[in-house]
């Protein structure tokens, strides 16, 4: 599944081409935005571009690599009008994520909500490389063949990617682990 | 620096080599620092797992929503917004098209196109398009191109017609009659045909007659009768004024024999009066009928030549009286 030709989509490849990549893709946009239902939507409106434009679909780097490309963009313009929206609406006191319905998201301890803020901020390749070795528990090795990339690639870009969440999060981790933590849980 | 944390993350992950691992753990026992700064990567990369998104998602089903989205947007916008835009303007264009086609076709055939017309119980005087005048016979009928003003041909189909053609160099006046063909410029001549023979004779002018390759040149006064089935064009002097009878409702008579005199007032009045007599028939009649009834013209011819009609069966029987 690393390079692909470019192919002309008809009925059934889509159909393959979806089911392949759907869930995968779902869960991607699920940790970017944690509301899975805006991410089933935001999964199926990419699919339903390609469906509009798929005998011009013309694919020259990995499908994989392609496609989560093409949502992590989607997602991001979503995150940017998700924002713009709340502006307008005032909620200058809530995020995002907490304006959102609790049902839809998952209860996270502070670390892990901190380290899913950091996240954010990651760069697109970046993220999703961390994402496969994260998530999808990829080898190095596959995740090169999946993306189109050398194994190197893939080693340079998890350590930019741990590098900028520990960056991010060195503060919180020192007084984490110097306990501080349970000081504070001692206080309450 | 950033190879170092490459190296911490690879051995995190457990990618590196047994060297690489000695060599990272090598680092990680030499200062308690590195010890810590390879806890941090540990700890972040351990708690990320908890955001891992369970998934509830069924391709399948995923695939089936999908389908019915698709499938009914993509019709609605084949066929109801942007066919029918394009296919509206196509169907001015085919309305244009046919009608241009129905048109061209119409001209094409419009050429070999011909009119009729036909006399019925009466003498028919008409106008051609071209400004010549027809006196058609009853019971006549012919046929002209209906782009008559340019080419100017007739088709005589049957009867006796007396043609006026106006002059006209250019546009030769042609009437075809059967296998003979009657060619003019501008003239006046008399055509009947009868009983499968054809009659020309000409009043004025110059009149060319033609049949296969022979061909005859008439003026004033000369006549030429083909019959069916001939090509022998023979030219004659005409002799009588029967034949202006139908036409100016005078019957002219100049030494013709009885006989042919009631031939025509059979033909004109659709009677049928029969000599039986001999001696009747070949009696010569000079006079002058000027628009009378048959029964007046009848009753003079009695009185002339001291004979008497017998009405019988629809039949008139001219006999002799003693």
């Amino acid at each position: 599944m690393s390079y692909t030709a470019p192919i002309i989509y008809d009925d059934a490849a889509f159909e393959q081409l979806f089911k392949t990549h759907y869930k995968a893709l779902h869960v991607y946009v699920n940790t970017m935005i944690r509301d899975e239902e805006m991410a089933e939507e935001i999964v199926q409106n990419r699919f339903m571009k390609f469906w509009e434009k798929r005998e011009l679909l013309d694919i020259q780097t990995s499908v994989k690599a392609y496609l989560y490309k093409c949502v992590h963009n989607d997602t991001l313009n979503f995150l940017k009008h998700e924002k713009v929206k709340i502006r307008h609406q005032n909620f200058t006191m809530h995020s995002t994520a907490e304006s959102e319905p609790a049902s839809h998201r998952v209860e996270l301890n502070e670390l892990a909500s901190k380290i899913h803020g950091a996240m954010a901020d990651l760069p697109e390749q970046c993220r999703l490389i961390f994402h496969m070795s994260r998530f999808e528990e990829l080898k190095y090795r596959e995740i090169a063949d999946q993306l189109g990339l050398s194994v190197k690639t893939v080693e340079t870009q998890m350590g930019k990617a741990l590098r900028i969440l520990r960056l991010k999060l060195v503060d919180f981790l020192v007084l984490l682990l110097l306990g501080v933590w349970f000081y504070k849980d001692f206080l309450n | 620096m950033s190879d170092r944390d490459e190296l911490l993350i690879k051995h995190l992950l457990n990618e590196t080599s047994t060297e690489e691992d000695t060599q990272v753990l090598q680092w990680i026992a030499e200062d308690p620092a590195n010890k810590e700064y390879y806890n941090q990567f540990k700890k972040i990369w351990d708690t990320s797992k908890a955001l891992e998104p369970k998934s509830t998602i069924d391709e399948d089903q995923a695939w089936k929503n999908f389908k019915t989205k698709v499938t009914p947007s993509n019709q609605q916008e084949a066929k109801v917004v942007p066919l029918r835009y394009k296919y509206g303007w196509l169907k001015i264009a085919a309305i244009f098209l046919i009608a241009a086609g129905i048109w061209s076709t119409y001209r094409i055939f419009s050429a070999a196109d011909y009119i009729s017309v036909g006399a019925g119980k009466e003498v028919l005087v008409k106008t051609l398009p071209d400004g010549s005048t027809i006196t058609m016979n009853r019971n006549s009928l012919l046929s002209f191109a209906s782009n008559f003003k340019d080419h100017r041909a007739i088709r005589m189909q049957k009867g006796e017609i007396f043609f006026k053609v106006t002059p006209n160099k250019e546009k030769p006046f042609i009437i075809d009659v059967e296998k003979v063909k009657i060619k003019v410029v501008g003239t006046s001549f008399n055509v009947k045909y009868l009983n499968e023979q054809t009659e020309v004779i000409v009043e004025t002018g110059i009149v060319k007659v033609s049949i296969g390759g022979a061909d005859v040149e008439l003026r004033k006064g000369e006549k030429v009768i083909v019959k069916n089935g001939t090509t022998e064009l023979k030219k004659e002097i005409n002799t009588d004024q029967l034949y202006t009878f139908y036409r100016n409702r005078t019957l002219i008579l100049n030494s013709n024999p009885l006989s042919k005199v009631i031939e025509t007032l059979n033909e004109a009045y659709q009677v049928n009066i029969v000599i039986e007599d001999p001696r009747i028939k070949n009696l010569l009649l000079t006079t002058t009928f000027p628009e009378d009834s048959l029964d007046h013209i009848l009753q003079t011819i009695c009185e002339t030549f001291n004979i008497k009609q017998v009405h019988s069966e629809g039949k008139i029987l001219l006999v002799n009286k003693s």
